[in-house]
């Protein structure tokens, strides 16, 4: 097992433990419920690191990305749009389309960097 | 460049410069709070600004200034801590601190709306905030904004997460993470299983405010409030573990000792984020919606992981070569400042009690002196204990010691006569208090504390201005460090280190690496004495 999904694992299971103290004692379901999203949200992660595989080798190191700061805006931009003028929704949604399609571009040199080395 | 940067200390530094400014804005916000506070049936503020201000100074300061901040010191000083040469993720980080900065940019533009910003309290409970008793596009904007915030802050912390797990240097087990990473863990932990909870949440709350009629009636109230305070008491842990891994760090390099019990430091804090994501009924014991003995057992039982980190600084202190530098002074009265704010949350633990203080000043004081001094002198000792890693600069000490006595007397002028104001029964979240022997006094003293508060933020201001532009150089390691981000030139190249690490062989390298030296010197030097 990789060593560091453990205090993952770890935390999970305490955070099990307390909630189905809880589930017995309150037997509230919504409370439940969150104890259990927590869990589950954790455990994702913990997943994540033991089944994703390491690589080995030189690692293609991304200095900057104009591409994920477009899209971050464009996300914004897209929920100020539900509050204050749908028009800025498309606004939004625009900004995103633009930033997914140079983020794949800058993914694309990343790869080819990569398999260059 | 910088804006787009996916290194992770430039990250980290955008998040926490955009945090400070977020904590000025706060500070402001309190100022003119308190301002409004000095005399009985003042009429400086109405009624509603004073609500917009009392929510907009709590949301700022918890969702855009100590989270993010905690978030941000994380970010820049758990790579180097444990030996990464970048962050997992780093795409990911960035977009979080993007769509963080836009989350603080669409709760303040609140302001410039007709119907004003949030106004129900950083909590917005329902039925309050909901279409009919809040209509109007700031309480959305602030919905909006701190769902924004917190998704941004999400991934952050995912990213952290992440790297912890995977990129550790050769050696670096988890059982021999330095102190401050092991606090920046199980607080982005918290982050991603609560948060999402949050985002939920306020999700809902929309969805209500716009006819979905989710929270109806008061098991629907009940059930918001479950929610949000699944977020609301973790994120309390959040804002308080980065400092007190701060002020750990700034304490046992200034007492010249490895941190104290470390094992069961480590074992106490697992044991102190896991309960207190299982404590947030007691904030809900007056609505008689929950079952208070469970929440009144497991926000008892925070005791306990409490009681090992204090007896861990005292170990950590006895026998100790202790040099008082800001940081250290920052450190130590962090742990005190705390322990009122900790002592205080006995009361409002037991349910018996809480009824009696619940909704006065007694609970504003509590959570001040946690949320207030329990984090913002922790800051501090990390900022004074870490600056000349990022800037290559010393603070200086004498006007160090200068913003440590004033926030020290500030924090205690503004917070403590509160406790005596919630037990004289001065209900919290009033824009105008009736005449009443000792309140206006005792108020009074409290809005000097808040100007001396903010005197000692620009004394703070004035020493980073006055350190970086007349530079006292700091080199790689100027406190004797015991952790790997000593180790590199300061502040840090583009990929962290430049030379190979030292070798890890627990959670203090560097203190190792000086303790074999002296033992080969002494080792050395045993021979040629024993024929003297």
């Amino acid at each position: 097992m990789r060593s560091g999904a453990l205090p993952l694992l770890c935390w999970a299971a305490l955070l099990a433990l307390s909630g189905a103290l809880n589930a017995v004692w309150a037997g509230a379901s919504i409370q439940t419920a969150t104890f259990g999203a927590g869990v589950f949200a954790i455990v994702l992660f913990a997943a994540a690191v033991l089944l994703r595989p390491q690589r080995a080798g030189p690692e293609a190191v991304t200095r900057a990305s104009f591409a994920t700061v477009i899209v971050a805006i464009g996300f914004a931009t897209l929920m100020f749009g539900f509050s204050f003028g749908h028009f800025i929704i498309y606004l939004g949604v625009g900004l995103m389309v633009a930033g997914v399609g140079r983020l794949l571009l800058e993914l694309r040199h990343q790869r080819r960097a990569r398999s260059q080395r | 460049m910088i804006a787009i940067s996916t290194d992770h200390k430039r990250i980290g530094l955008n998040l926490a410069l955009t945090s400070l400014f977020y904590f000025l804005l706060g500070g402001l916000f309190a100022l003119l709070m308190r301002a409004q506070l000095t005399e009985p049936n003042n009429t400086l503020l109405s009624n509603s600004r004073y609500d917009e201000l009392f929510t907009m100074h709590g949301s700022t300061m918890i969702y855009l200034f100590v989270t993010p901040m905690a978030l941000a010191l994380a970010l820049y000083l758990v790579p180097l801590q444990i030996g990464a040469r970048t962050i997992s993720g780093p795409r990911v980080a960035l977009a979080g601190f993007w769509i963080f900065f836009c989350g603080g940019l669409v709760m303040q533009s609140g302001w410039m709306t007709s119907s004003g910003p949030g106004q129900d309290g950083w909590t917005s409970y329902t039925p309050l905030s909901n279409g009919t008793y809040t209509p109007g596009v700031g309480q959305d904007l602030w919905v909006i904004g701190v769902i924004l915030a917190a998704l941004g802050q999400l991934l952050i912390a995912g990213c952290i997460t992440v790297t912890v797990a995977r990129r550790r240097a050769p050696g670096m087990t988890v059982l021999r993470m330095p102190v401050f990473t092991w606090t920046a863990l199980v607080s982005v932990l918290m982050v991603v299983a609560a948060f999402p909870v949050l985002i939920v949440a306020l999700v809902l709350l929309y969805l209500d405010r716009h006819g979905a009629n989710i929270f109806t009636g008061f098991t629907g109230a009940i059930d918001y409030e479950d929610l949000f305070w699944f977020f609301g008491h973790p994120v309390v842990y959040v804002m308080f573990f980065p400092y007190l891994g701060c002020a750990a760090e700034a304490v046992a390099v200034n007492a010249h000792k490895r941190w104290f019990g470390y094992t069961a430091f480590v074992a106490s804090m697992m044991l102190f984020s896991v309960l207190s994501m299982s404590v947030w009924g007691h904030h809900m014991f007056v609505t008689g919606g929950i079952t208070n003995p469970y929440f009144a057992f497991t926000s008892t039982l925070l005791l306990v992981p409490a009681g090992i980190e204090y007896f861990d600084l005292v170990g950590t202190l006895v026998g100790g070569s202790i040099t008082l530098r800001c940081s250290m002074l920052f450190g130590l009265t962090f742990f005190i400042q705390f322990l009122i704010g900790g002592t205080t949350g006995i009361f409002v633990a037991s349910p018996v009690l809480d009824y009696n203080v619940y909704g006065s000043y007694f609970v504003v004081a509590h959570f001040h002196y946690t949320l207030f001094a329990g984090s913002i002198f922790g800051f501090f000792a990390g900022v004074y204990h870490w600056f000349p890693k990022v800037t290559g600069a010393r603070l200086r000490e004498g006007i160090g010691r200068v913003h440590f006595v004033l926030l020290a007397i500030g924090t205690n002028m503004t917070f403590l006569p509160m406790f005596f104001l919630g037990e004289d029964g001065m209900p919290r979240r009033v824009a105008r208090y009736r005449k009443h022997p000792g309140w206006a006094t005792l108020n009074r003293i409290e809005t000097a504390g808040a100007g001396v508060i903010a005197l000692a933020i620009v004394v703070f201001l004035t020493n980073v201005v006055v350190s970086l532009r007349r530079r006292s150089l700091a080199g790689n390691d100027p406190w004797h460090g015991h952790t790997l981000e000593w180790t590199t030139s300061s502040p840090p190249p583009a990929l962290n280190f430049e030379q190979p690490l030292p070798p890890v062989r627990s959670y203090a390298p560097l203190l190792d690496l000086r303790e074999q030296a002296e033992d080969e010197a002494t080792r050395r030097a045993a021979p040629a004495e024993a024929p003297a």
